[in-house]
Order: C-alpha cells, then sequence, then structure tokens
C-alpha cells in the first residue's frame, strides 16, 4: 500500500514541477495558434450553425433531452451580430493566449466561448472540438505565461515558480493524451475492418477526403494490414510507453509521422497539427530549450 | 507546515480520483459502472465539455458520406433541386465542408431531425416552397478488391445507394 501511496506522490506532487513551466507556455503557443487557425474557418458559418433560426433552431436544440447539462451563453443571443461578434471574441481571445497576454482571463474566456459554442450545436461537433475543450479547460488552471509570453515581457511580475494546481493540470493533460489513445485503439479491437486489414485502404479511399490516386496498394495488401496493425498496438501501448524515457521519442516519432500521414491522405491538417501540439506536454523544458535552439541555428 | 502540506496532498487526492474515475469512465458510457455513476458523472461531465466518447476511426474506420438531395415544389409550380452538402468541397478550407458531412450525418439520424432542421432551413431559405422531396444518398467508395481486379481505380466516381426519404411539407409558421 505504501509503494502506491508513495508512486502516487511523485507523480502528482514530487516531480519537477519547476521543469514544467516552460513545458506549458510552449504548448499553450502550438496549441492554441492551432485552434485560432483552426475556428478561423468557422467565422464564415457562425449564422447557418449556431443561429437562432440557423440549421439547428435554438428550440430545437434546448428541446434534446441528451443535451440538458449542456449549458451555453448562445442560448441568451438572438441576433446574428451579435453572435458573430461572440465568436469574434472567442478568437480575440485565442489570439491573446498564443501571445500569452492576460493569459488567466483570456483562456478562461476562450474556454468559457468556446463551451458555449460546442454546446449550443453539437451536430456539427468533431474530434478537434472535443479534444480542444479538454485541454483548454485543463490550461486555464495551468501557470502557462511563466515564458513565452507577453504577461512576461509587459508586466515582469509573473512569477517563474509553479503551483501544485499547475503541475496537476499539466499531469491530467499527459493522461488525458494517453486515455484517447488508449480507448481509440481499444475501440479499433471492436472493428472488422481493422481486424481482416482493410482498414488502412478504406481510410485512403474515401472519396470525400481522398487526394491521390493510391490504386497501387491494392496490389500490397500485406502493407496495408500491417500499417493497420501497427497504428491499434502503437495507440493502445502509447499509454505504457511514452513514460519510458528511452522510449519517449519513438513514442511520439511515430505518432507525429501518422498525424503528418492523415494530414496528407485524408486533408485533415487542423486535427494532425493539433494531436502533434499535445506531444508538447511529454518533452521537459530542457528539450523544449534545445529544439528552439535547433530551430534558431 | 508539514502537517499542513500532507492535508493539502489528501484533498487535492481526493478531487482527482473523483475526477480521474469521471475521465476514464465517461468514454464507455454503455458499461455497467458507468450506467451505476451516472447520475453523479454525466451532469459533471458534460456541464465542464468533458463527456466525450474516444473512438476514431473506430469501430469501423470510416462511415460512408452521407448526402440528402431535394426537389422543392414552389408555389409558382417552378422546382428547386439541390444536394446537401454539396458533392465537391466548394470551399478553400476543407474542415468547413467537414462540418457540413457531420451535418448531414446528424440531419439524416432521426425524422425529427430531418423536419425540425433541414426542411425548416430549407423552407426558410425559400419562401416559395410548398413540399419538398427528399432522398438519402450514400457514397460508395470502391472497394480493395474491384481495385485489385482491375475494374476499379480509388479515384474513380463514387457510386451511390439512392433511397426515398418521404416527402415533406414545410410548416405554416417558422
Amino acid at each position: 500500500m505504501n509503494t502506491i501511496i508513495d508512486a502516487w506522490d511523485r507523480f502528482w506532487f514530487s516531480s519537477n514541477r519547476e521543469d514544467s513551466l516552460k513545458t506549458l507556455a510552449a504548448f499553450r503557443v502550438c496549441f492554441c495558434f492551432v485552434l485560432f487557425v483552426f475556428y478561423v474557418t468557422r467565422q464564415f458559418d457562425v449564422s447557418f450553425l449556431y443561429g437562432e433560426n440557423g440549421i439547428f433552431p435554438a428550440h430545437y436544440a434546448a428541446s434534446q433531452p441528451q443535451l440538458k447539462y449542456h449549458l451555453s451563453l448562445l442560448y441568451f443571443v438572438h441576433s446574428d451580430f451579435l453572435l458573430n461578434g461572440l465568436h469574434f471574441l472567442l478568437l480575440l481571445f485565442l489570439g491573446f493566449s498564443v501571445l500569452g497576454l492576460f493569459t488567466r482571463f483570456s483562456l478562461l474566456a476562450a474556454y468559457i466561448l468556446h463551451l458555449s459554442f460546442i454546446h449550443r450545436n453539437p451536430s456539427v461537433m468533431f474530434g478537434m472540438d472535443m479534444i480542444s475543450t479538454f485541454f483548454l479547460f485543463y490550461l486555464c488552471f495551468a501557470r502557462s505565461n511563466a515564458y513565452f509570453s507577453l504577461d512576461q515581457k509587459l508586466f515582469k511580475n509573473v512569477p517563474r515558480k509553479s503551483t501544485t494546481i499547475s503541475f496537476l493540470a499539466h499531469r491530467l493533460m499527459q493522461l488525458q493524451i494517453c486515455v484517447i489513445y488508449a480507448f481509440s485503439g481499444m475501440e479499433k479491437l471492436k472493428g472488422t475492418r481493422w481486424w481482416d486489414g482493410s482498414a488502412m485502404w478504406d481510410v485512403m479511399s474515401i472519396g470525400t477526403m481522398q487526394r491521390w490516386d493510391m490504386s497501387f496498394l491494392s496490389h500490397i495488401p500485406f502493407l496495408l494490414s500491417l500499417g493497420g496493425y501497427i497504428v491499434i498496438l502503437w495507440e493502445i501501448y502509447f499509454s505504457f510507453l511514452v513514460w519510458q524515457p528511452k522510449l519517449k521519442k519513438y513514442v511520439l516519432g511515430m505518432g507525429a509521422l501518422m498525424h503528418i500521414g492523415i494530414w496528407l491522405f485524408m486533408n485533415l491538417p487542423g486535427f494532425g497539427f493539433m494531436m502533434i501540439s499535445l506531444y508538447i506536454l511529454f518533452l521537459s523544458g530542457d528539450e523544449i530549450s534545445k529544439l528552439l535552439r535547433l530551430s534558431d541555428s | 507546515m508539514k502537517r499542513r502540506l500532507h492535508w493539502v496532498k489528501i484533498s487535492f487526492s481526493i478531487v482527482l480520483v473523483f475526477h480521474l474515475i469521471g475521465v476514464l469512465l465517461t468514454p464507455n458510457p454503455n458499461s455497467y459502472a458507468f450506467r451505476g455513476l451516472s447520475s453523479v458523472y454525466r451532469p459533471y461531465m458534460d456541464f465542464l465539455g468533458l463527456g466525450s466518447t474516444w473512438g476514431f476511426f473506430a469501430p469501423e474506420p470510416v462511415s460512408p458520406p452521407l448526402y440528402i438531395d431535394y426537389v422543392l415544389e414552389q408555389k409558382n409550380a417552378l422546382s428547386i433541386m439541390g444536394r446537401f452538402p454539396p458533392e465537391q468541397n466548394p470551399y478553400f478550407f476543407r474542415d468547413r465542408y467537414n462540418r457540413l458531412m457531420t451535418l448531414s450525418k446528424f440531419i439524416l439520424a432521426s425524422d425529427e431531425n430531418i423536419k425540425a432542421m433541414f426542411i425548416a432551413h430549407l423552407c426558410r431559405e425559400y419562401p416559395n416552397t410548398q413540399s419538398a422531396k427528399l432522398w438519402r444518398v450514400t457514397g460508395m467508395q470502391p472497394s480493395l478488391d474491384l481495385v485489385q481486379r482491375g475494374e476499379k481505380k480509388m479515384t474513380d466516381a463514387i457510386d451511390y445507394r439512392i433511397e426515398v426519404l418521404d416527402t415533406y411539407y414545410c410548416p405554416e409558421k417558422l
């Protein structure tokens, strides 16, 4: 029992917390930047998707029993002008979060606005919206403005000292990534197409997403099957392997390749870049400094 | 001081355990464990926006694209035909189109959605509409076997399975 309590204490409370500050700051910049770009594309469709008389009318959304606990500020907004203004505010706060300006407040405001939009119309929600909710929520608790922020430059009093809550938020974000991959991997085990090895073909040949003619792959089905099995194994074991210092860079490297592949073959850049930005949470402050020096040189 | 720190850790740990149970159970809402605790965790996780399930490209890797074909009968005896969403991505940003593809699946999930969402939208967009006839169109992708035998290429035009849905009338008051 003592061993478990010690391990719990080490994992959540006694690790090198100060090292977490640079990681959280780098993550904030990259993650919020990807979200900012992604949600700029939604600005064009705000009235249609979220308007009181849009495709999911407010009275109909409010009558859905599964949306009972999905509170949203948008139910109080009755004009399209105001609705567009709120979305613009969301973008503004995401922009501020990238720059690290009034960081805590900007992140909290971005989270509340983001939640209001996805709660108002879950029929147009996909993976990126769901994942971003979790990480925006946790970022609200993290001290992510100690580095790479205008707060640091302008106000000069942002302490470079972590807090218990900030470190817990960092750990929860790391665990969340593991949960996402583990469940995705285990869900795939239920699919017949993943078992018979044709899943990768299905993914690449989906008409609305294919970019190139990859017909030649049908003659090397072994490669397709192998790719599918590797994805399942990698997703399920990610949660165990990413904590091993010697294996970490290979596990994250493979994940980055997989998401770049999804971007290239399925034309889903937002999702791919967001998932890669989450990997920053597994890098130490030193590793981030090294990466920055590398990109400088 | 040490004693205070001890209690701080215990307090945080209790909150953490409560939250972690939600994070681990919510992605599997059909489990007995989640159903037993759903009266506590459903409101908590949904309120914070954390009530998601995780199954990217799973259990089956893709579900075929769904479109809605429509013919609108106008008061002036003219007809308007269309497909939602359009077959080709009309936008520079791909993500805009993906949202419409997700939306069409949601609309087609129930007759209630069709009436309250799609028909109401069409009747508002085209105020002269009296009725709308709808079809569910499923895009069929070329199978691995067909391409292997050389009968099709991956990029060949999609085959469609078309099913008649119903004729819907515009509500009097929108």
